[in-house]
């Protein structure tokens, strides 16, 4: 997020798109609901009526993939109507010609007949988002314009266009100054514990710890030089999704799970599974056996993050403590302590510099230490001062205070650049086969694979079973009712499970949470086509067909 | 800013402030059950009662607005009575079980009667609602401990949004209910116990830590929650190792004082049956090493479709050092046969900074790859 | 429409009017159809129709006379004003009214051809001629009861057609409202309020002018006007009355304020316990509508205006402001603290006044007459008249409007007839639930504001239940702590469980199980109840036992057991 959690509430207009956040992210839902109880306007768009959609004042509901043409849309009203920001245009921006060139053919009218929804909501949306506009009572910031904030999550970005969309966002708040001030920002919203953590401190195929590029010799020396190596690899890695691939065609022999499950996780699983048989060795490290576990070669239990000590990051960058509060079960490990053993060992067995000592820690606190030590952004941190409630980076030195909002004053790379997109059409669409759109996330009570919350007792007595959320209309056509069982096929492979008929999905579309191993949603997702920068896979977008096996 | 003075000390506050939260914010108590920082004024449980320079009768706090000059005095001989009188009323209304009760020690009403030294309501006591039960596994509701504060109604609306319940009847008989009385699974109540988190009293109570250890028993350590990337700190209050139950801090910096559902319920996995509890090696590994007699093939049913998965059918336990030996020699062996860009590291969204660290440094300073990634697109 | 046309519509009607030599006034107020009054007026139509001559006479609905203990009221209104009141008139009654009051000269006689049904009315008409019970249902003029009342909101009630718009305008209605209109500033029609010494007439008495003002001068698009008519006190009826018997003046009342303060909507809030009040005001509105007197060009003026009607649902602390502006939200019927009050944020959070009734409907009469005329009416402090629902153990029971200032010995002794039967009047009970008792000790007490409050009682909205010594007074402080326990909203816990437990303990003294120390527990639990309740309903909840308590405490010790 470009700006913190706790600021939404004083926000004049809220924006949100591809994120089911009452469900997904509860605790910023409350930053929103009080918001729009003071006064703050609420537009969603999302092809699903979220539940938020009840407080929101504004619901724009496009047809799956088509959400861009709405984006591009708005851009195009705002410019047109003279809403942007032409101060911050001028002062903060580069190459906003070019981008206000293509918007010129992306009309509300256009985006009307792609994506369903009606012109005067999307300019109604635009007016509202570029001015800040609230539906009662007084802003906060009693600014001409008033503070807009965008929080979006994996609905936008699991699409094979997820970074355009992105961009495209990230233009929209420069085209109206909506960012580097309170309440407003492209605030991603991230859907783990420490997923912006990890990639803070390296856990990517391209970058070094605080996001050094491995390709630069000299960033990868200075790294080189602290961990008192002679050199590190040079180039970018393979992604999950390309490492599956990779391993099917003989290239990866080996994979080292840590705290993941990508059986249920990744796309088109028969495929993953396939590619797992094949490896010559599968470790995998969790908490539980999980279904990838049960592929693996050997399985090395974990200490999960209520038994151990150190610091997660969270959706708005800040670094907070974790703590052991109960001793792990047997003789289960912190994550950190088996990696070292076994850092330690294969040092000793490939001779690498500078050896085996050099992987003793006697703390999660000693290992942060030296990660403040190559990773610039959070520099300025220790245990001692992440207490009582962390700091948020980049944190450069020991007496920086933190940073709750980016691009105050001047973006990272100076001027914000306006980046020209155009849109583009998911990468599987429907046809006679295939004629419906499955789409995949989560719901309250379940938690990704499902490995930690089916096995908690009270949210599996609240939410105990799979299903299928389907528009009472797809049902009907299928002798479909609630409750009864519903056999989901699509290119990759074939989902049995049960349905419950919904208005919260529009007709043509069905919802399938990947929580369920009994109903595994990624057995029908496509791994072929993946975003081809951020190399994210199109989650939200399949080609289905739904089949009633009492019709049989 | 504007300047008051309450109890003789000179407090500077923000225009709009009221009085009760300026005074609270400032380390001076006027009893209150109903108010909450977070939430809008009911001004229901009339014990904020200040005496204001210049009126003749007192005046809840925490609807008077801060103005500047004001003279504020929070004890004096009126207001205890006053209070102490609104206290006996309230205690007529409540069973006086405290002895048995887990929320005592933590129950505002407790608190109260302890400073006012009320040992018996001085009426007939006559306790208004009947024990309710419902039965979800969340939390338990107990009217009868219930002194109609509202503050689970105003979170319920005002923050989580979902206003599953609200006020019913009315008078004495008046309790909180949800849309025709029924269970809470019925309602669209969201389980996030936000409510048993504002409750004074012991109306709305955890399950988890019902007859499981009293208050001052409890150690309460402050973490951060392991489900998505809010990153709420949730205070876990345990005994003996055990979590009893969780709840949010008072100032979270993310989550202020609120939590979701899963993050105040969802950690009971932790003491699964299913927990991996030593390192295991696959059967037909074994029996390679020579540490199982039987030989053994991977099945071909997929992970997925396995009805009942028993990890121990698939594998057997072993040390840890045959483990890191296991592991050692074969990563080893691999990245000297076909390189190492031959080998894959995932890290996880749900390890610490730490973990993942170690994790990236092993790949690319041991291994030598930056074949490393995680589910951060998952 | 303009008010030309309007003008025309009252000169036609006046002169319709004036057709006839005699009009008969029936009432058909709630009481006297309880009593009976529509048989009482159906009857009278059909005889005037059946008489032989009878053109000169109309039989006219209206509204209440007063005296509601001997309804049905009938009025025979000469065209001179000459005036006789007629009570208890049945059907009989009624045929040998009309009997006497037309002429039976040959040559007036219509030319009609009488129904078989009318030819029976006919014949009954014939023997009414020669009855001679007529005589004990004719009401003096002079009796106390007519002549000590001075009549303000009541002026034209019991006088004009309710169901009628024409009426009212004959009446001079909506004079005032174009009054306002066209000659005053808002500003004015404010001070005007503020001159007249109008005081809030739903019981606490502020100011009427001031309030507009604090409404008038708050910046905001919207402003509302709420006409408050949950009327809920035990045995009043002074709001149900106005609103059913001359709606279009509280409308009118209304609108004044709301040009007075800028507002273009608002709302009557009437008990759903009211469903004549409720159909008249609708036909009220729904009359003022079609004429252009409610909507967008108001009289032809650039003010524009709207009413709608909300129903109560049975609550009695709906009549406290905050709580009714919560149920006409459609939320929960509770009150809120105050500040801020209604005039800062009050409907939907924005600037509302908020009147009841009789105060509303005071408005047209001193818009018309000048502040001036209004304010020498009534005491220095409390100007005026106050309509009271005079009920209880007395002989002439009723709507009654009387000067303020009068003192309740003239309200029991010469108005309401003394008690009847070997009983001695005891006490005054004023303000229903919130109000208290005054003893016959305090009889020439002044009845203004603060001459009640002063013994405890408050003006209230004008119940006035009168007591007689054969009335125990703990038992009768039972009754009125019974109706708070029933209506208390629940919100704050003095209300909510101290009037249970000052009931709990008004039990205990009444069934004889009393201890001596329990007299100065309840008072002390109730001026509790009173200091720290949230709303007016709970703060003066504990008055009835307060006020009796301080006047007639020697009758609850007398039922604490002595040796106890």
């Amino acid at each position: 997020m470009t700006n913190s959690v706790r600021e939404i509430r004083d926000a004049d207009c809220i924006f949100i798109t591809g994120s089911n956040t009452a469900e997904a992210h509860p605790v910023i839902s409350y930053e929103v609901v009080r918001a729009v109880k003071k006064g703050a306007h609420l537009i969603i768009i999302d092809p699903r009526r979220i539940p938020l959609v009840d407080h929101a004042t504004l619901f724009l509901q496009p047809h799956p993939g088509t959400d861009i043409y709405v984006f591009l849309a708005m851009m195009h009203v705002i410019i047109r109507e003279g809403w942007m920001d032409e101060t911050f245009i001028a002062e903060r921006t580069e190459d906003y010609d070019a981008f206000a060139a293509i918007l010129e053919g992306y009309t509300p009218e256009r985006a009307a007949l792609a994506s369903g929804v009606p012109e005067e909501k999307i300019i109604q949306a635009a007016r509202w988002y570029a001015l800040g506009e609230r539906s009662h009572d007084e802003s906060i910031y009693g600014e001409a314009r008033g503070h807009s904030t965008i929080l979006y999550a994996m609905g936008i970005t699991q699409r094979s266009n997820g970074t355009d969309n992105v961009i495209t966002l990230a233009n929209l708040s420069m085209l109206c100054g909506q960012i580097g001030k309170p309440s407003t920002g492209v605030n991603p919203l991230r859907g783990q514990a420490n997923v912006q953590g990890a990639c803070d401190v390296g856990g990517l195929v391209n970058v070094l710890p605080g996001y050094q590029q491995v390709t630069d010799d000299k960033l990868r020396g200075e790294t080189a030089k602290t961990w008192e190596v002679e050199q590190l690899p040079c180039d970018v890695g393979l992604t999950i999704v390309e490492s599956t691939h990779a391993a099917l065609a003989g290239e990866i022999h080996a994979i080292y799970v840590m705290g993941e499950n990508p059986m249920m996780s990744d796309p088109n699983s028969n495929h993953v599974e396939e590619a797992f048989r094949k490896l010559d060795l599968l470790i995998v490290q969790d908490i539980f056996p999980s279904e990838t576990a049960y592929l693996a070669h050997v399985l090395l239990p974990a200490a999960s993050s209520l038994e151990k000590d150190g610091t997660f990051t969270n959706t708005e960058r800040r670094v907070q403590r974790i703590r052991k509060v109960i001793p792990p079960p047997g003789e289960a490990l912190a994550d950190w302590s088996i990696i070292a053993g076994i850092a330690a060992r294969v040092s000793q067995k490939l001779d690498r510099k500078p050896g085996p000592e050099a992987w003793k820690y006697d703390s999660a606190s000693s290992i942060f230490d030296e990660l403040t030590l190559v990773t610039p952004i959070y520099s300025g941190m220790s245990y001692d001062r992440l207490e009582p409630s962390g700091l948020q980076w980049p944190c450069p030195s020991e007496t920086h205070p933190g940073t709750p909002i980016l691009h105050v004053g001047t973006f990272a790379r100076g001027q914000g650049k306006f980046h020209a997109v155009e849109a583009r059409d998911p990468a599987e669409l429907t046809d006679d086969e295939y004629p419906l759109t499955l789409t995949t996330g989560r719901v309250l009570y379940h938690y990704h694979s499902g490995t930690m919350t089916r096995r908690s007792a009270p949210l599996h007595w609240r939410e105990p079973r799979g299903y299928a959320e389907i528009n009472p209309q797809d049902a009907e056509a299928l002798g479909l009712k609630d409750g009864f069982a519903v056999i989901i096929h699509s290119r990759r492979g074939t989902v049995r499970t049960k349905t419950k008929i919904s208005d919260g999905v529009p007709p043509g579309t069905v919802f399938l949470a990947f929580h369920w191993r009994e109903a595994p949603a990624n057995r029908l997702t496509q791994d072929h086509t993946l975003d081809p920068i951020a190399k994210i896979p199109e989650y939200k977008i399949s080609a289905i067909r739904l089949e009633n096996p009492r019709a049989r | 800013m504007i300047t008051l003075s309450i109890d003789t000390k000179t407090i500077q506050v923000a225009p709009d402030t009221n009085v009760l939260k300026a005074a609270l914010d400032n380390g001076i108590h006027i009893p209150h059950l109903c108010y909450h920082p977070d939430l809008s004024i009911s001004g229901g449980c009339r014990l904020c009662l200040v005496e204001v320079e210049g009126q003749d009768q007192p005046v809840l706090s925490c609807g008077l607005t801060a103005a500047e000059g004001m003279v504020i005095q929070t004890q004096s001989e009126q207001l205890t009575e006053l209070r102490r009188g609104v206290l006996d009323l309230f205690i007529s209304d409540h069973p006086l079980d405290c002895v048995v009760c887990d929320k005592a020690g933590s129950c505002t009403l407790q608190e109260y009667a302890y400073e006012y030294g009320l040992k018996e309501t001085s009426y007939e006591p006559t306790v208004s609602s009947a024990l309710f039960q419902d039965d979800n596994p969340f939390f338990l509701r107990d009217h009868q401990y219930c002194i109609l504060c509202g503050r689970c109604v105003r979170v319920c609306d005002e923050i989580v949004g979902v206003h599953a319940i609200d006020f019913a009847n009315r008078g004495f008989e008046t309790n909180i209910a949800t849309p025709y009385d029924g269970p809470m699974i019925d309602s669209t109540c969201v389980f996030c116990g936000n409510c048993v988190q504002v409750c004074p009293t012991a109306a709305l109570m955890p399950v988890s830590r019902l007859q499981r250890g009293r208050e001052w028993d409890l150690d309460r350590t402050l973490s951060v929650c392991g489900y998505c990337g809010v990153g709420c700190q949730i205070e876990y209050a345990t005994k003996d190792n055990a979590i009893i139950y969780a709840q949010a801090p008072e100032h979270g910096a993310a989550n202020g004082t609120f939590l979701c559902t899963k993050g105040r319920y969802g950690w009971d996995f932790a003491t699964s049956p299913e927990r991996l509890k030593q390192p295991m090696l696959r059967r037909d590994v074994a029996h390679k090493l020579g540490l199982t007699e039987e030989p053994w093939e991977l099945p071909e049913t997929s992970p997925l479709d396995i009805r009942n998965p028993n990890v121990e059918q698939y594998f057997v336990p072993v040390d840890w050092d045959t483990a890191l030996e296991f592991v050692s020699s074969r990563l080893s062996e691999i990245t000297e046969s076909h390189g190492p860009d031959s080998i894959m590291g995932l890290a996880s969204a749900r390890c610490t900074n730490e973990d993942n660290y170690l994790f990236q440094k092993f790949m690319r300073a041991v291994i030598g790859t930056n074949n490393i990634d995680h589910c951060a697109r998952l | 429409m303009s008010r030309e046309k309007l003008d025309q519509i009252a000169e036609k009607e006046q002169a319709r009017q004036s057709q006839f030599d005699k009009r008969i006034h029936c009432c058909i107020s709630t009481a006297c159809l309880s009593a009976g009054a529509g048989h009482t007026i159906q009857t009278l139509r059909d005889s005037v129709e059946a008489a032989p001559t009878g053109d000169e006479v109309e039989v006219v609905q209206t509204g209440c006379m007063g005296l509601c203990s001997r309804g049905p009221l009938v009025r025979v209104q000469e065209k001179s004003g000459e005036e006789v009141y007629y009570a208890d008139v049945d059907s009989e009654c009624a045929e040998e009214l009309v009997a006497k009051t037309v002429s039976w000269d040959q040559a007036q006689a219509k030319q009609q051809k009488l129904s078989s049904e009318l030819q029976t009315v006919r014949a009954r008409l014939e023997t009414a001629r020669r009855k001679r019970s007529l005589k004990k249902h004719i009401l003096s003029p002079d009796m106390p009861f007519f002549t000590k009342q001075v009549k303000v909101v009541l002026r034209d009630v019991g006088y004009v057609d309710p169901e009628k718009l024409e009426d009212y305008l004959a009446h001079g209605g909506y004079e005032a409202l174009h009054k306002v209109l066209t000659e005053m500033s808002p500003e004015q029609v404010c001070d005007e309020m503020l001159n007249s010494g109008l005081r809030g007439r739903g019981g606490a008495g502020f100011p009427t002018g001031l309030k507009w003002n604090f409404v008038r001068r708050e910046q905001s698009d919207v402003k509302y006007v709420v006409v408050n008519g949950d009327e809920g006190d035990p045995g009043a009826y002074m709001d149900r009355t106005v609103m059913e018997d001359n709606p279009h003046q509280v409308l009118e009342g209304m609108m004044i304020a709301a040009y007075a303060v800028g507002a273009n909507h608002g709302y009557f809030y009437i008990r759903a316990e009211y469903p004549i009040a409720i159909d008249r005001i609708r036909g009220a509105i729904r009359a003022a509508r079609r004429h252009g007197i409610l909507g967008k060009s108001v009289l032809g003026t650039d003010f524009s205006y709207n009413a709608d009607v909300r129903i109560g649902a049975g609550a009695f602390v709906c009549g406290e402001e905050t709580a009714l502006i919560h149920s006409i939200e459609g939320k929960r019927g509770v009150p809120r603290m105050r500040p801020p009050y209604p005039s800062t944020s009050g409907l939907w959070g924005k600037p509302t006044v908020i009147n009841n009734v009789e105060t509303f409907a005071s408005v047209p009469a001193i818009i018309k007459e000048g502040a001036d005329w209004y304010a020498q009416i009534g005491t220095e402090k409390s100007k005026g008249t106050k309509v009271f629902a005079l009920a209880g153990q007395l002989t002439n029971t009723g709507l009654i409007e009387v000067p303020m200032g009068i003192t309740l010995k003239e309200i029991v002794y010469e108005i309401g007839g003394d008690v009847p039967g070997d009983a001695e009047f005891k006490a005054a009970q004023t303000g229903g639930p919130s109000g208290g008792c005054i003893p016959n000790t305090h009889m020439d007490t002044p009845v203004d504001y603060e001459s009640l409050q002063e013994l405890g009682s408050i003006m209230g909205s004008g119940g006035l239940v009168i007591i007689d010594s054969t009335t125990s007074m703990p038992e009768f402080a039972r009754f009125f702590m019974d109706f708070c326990v029933d209506e208390s909203c629940g919100k704050c816990v003095p209300c909510r469980v101290g009037t249970v437990q000052i009931r709990t303990l008004l039990d205990k003294i009444i069934e004889g199980r009393g201890e001596p120390e329990d007299l100065d527990k309840l008072e002390a639990l109730c001026q509790l109840v009173r200091s720290t309740s949230l709303c007016g309903l709970g703060q003066s909840a504990p008055n009835p036992v307060l006020s009796t308590l301080r006047f007639f405490r020697h009758e609850y010790e007398a039922l604490i057991p002595t040796n106890a």
